[in-house]
């Protein structure tokens, strides 16, 4: 059943690792994965020619609309960091500078609803996230 | 029944584990092969060409050079419906129409390599 180079390579591994390779143990299912990545990969591939309608040209401005996406993501990027920055450091500023004391009534409450540094913060990582997600068309 | 249930439990996480081990060292092994596609390979160089996904063609190339100094160059190709985006070792670069070609059939040949020589016994 298992044969060619595939055989070889079965062979090199350890028993521990790969006690025996058989197709209940997954071989057949992860080298037919590979099989169908790859045929889907060349479908893919084949279609950007349409039946040999390639153009540089036409890829030249394919090119640029990538760079222009990635430099546009990379620029929200910096600006959220930026922000995050700029908040982190407000944040601190407003920090208490006494560390507060064991038997003090007032305690911190990390972890609950009731820190405003941490409200704060998750309301910044959803933004963060919803930006992500809402796409660079959008800024 | 909770002793049996961790068992499954351990026997599932390892077949994963061994899946996505199994799946690393096949695409490390398609990398080889692929990167035999283009041709002889000079001594004191490596040439690696695999499929890393359905949109994604990466070829990398290690070498030295006259002075002695360690070299490389990844090429990753990525296909998008429109066209060809390619970047080398993070530099976006255009893709003539001799390149894209060469590319598709390199794929072509990749395909049918690790069919008859890694994957012959798929069913």
């Amino acid at each position: 059943m298992l044969s060619g180079m595939f055989g070889q390579l079965i062979a090199s591994d350890s028993k521990e690792t790969f006690p025996g390779l058989l197709p209940e143990n997954g071989a057949q299912e992860v080298a037919r994965q590979r099989l169908l990545v790859t045929e889907a990969a060349i479908g893919n591939l084949t279609r950007v020619f349409g039946d040999n309608h390639y153009s540089e040209a036409n890829n030249t401005e394919v090119l640029t609309d990538e760079i222009d996406k990635r430099k546009k993501e990379e620029l929200r990027e910096l600006s959220l960091q930026r922000a995050m920055g700029d908040s982190a450091r407000q944040a601190l500023s407003e920090m208490p500078t006494n560390p507060v004391k064991e038997d003090s009534p007032i305690q911190p409450s990390f972890g609950t609803s009731h820190d405003p540094h941490l409200d704060y913060v998750t309301a910044l990582a959803d933004k963060y996230y919803k930006e992500r997600l809402s796409g660079v068309s959008e800024l | 029944m909770l002793f049996s249930k961790i068992i499954k439990n351990i026997s599932a996480q390892k077949t994963d584990q061994r899946k996505a081990n199994l799946y690393r060292k096949l695409l490390r092994h398609e990398a080889k092969l692929g990167g035999e596609v283009f041709g002889p390979i000079q001594p004191n160089t490596r040439r690696e060409f695999f499929c890393l996904d359905e949109y994604t063609w990466v070829w990398h190339e290690e070498w030295v050079d006259h002075n002695g100094q360690h070299q490389y160059m990844t090429t990753r190709y990525d296909v998008r419906p429109s066209g060809l985006v390619k970047s080398q070792n993070g530099h976006y670069k255009n893709v003539s129409d001799a390149e894209a070609r060469n590319l598709l059939n390199a794929a072509k040949l990749y395909r049918q390599r690790i069919s008859n020589e890694l994957y012959s016994f798929v069913v």
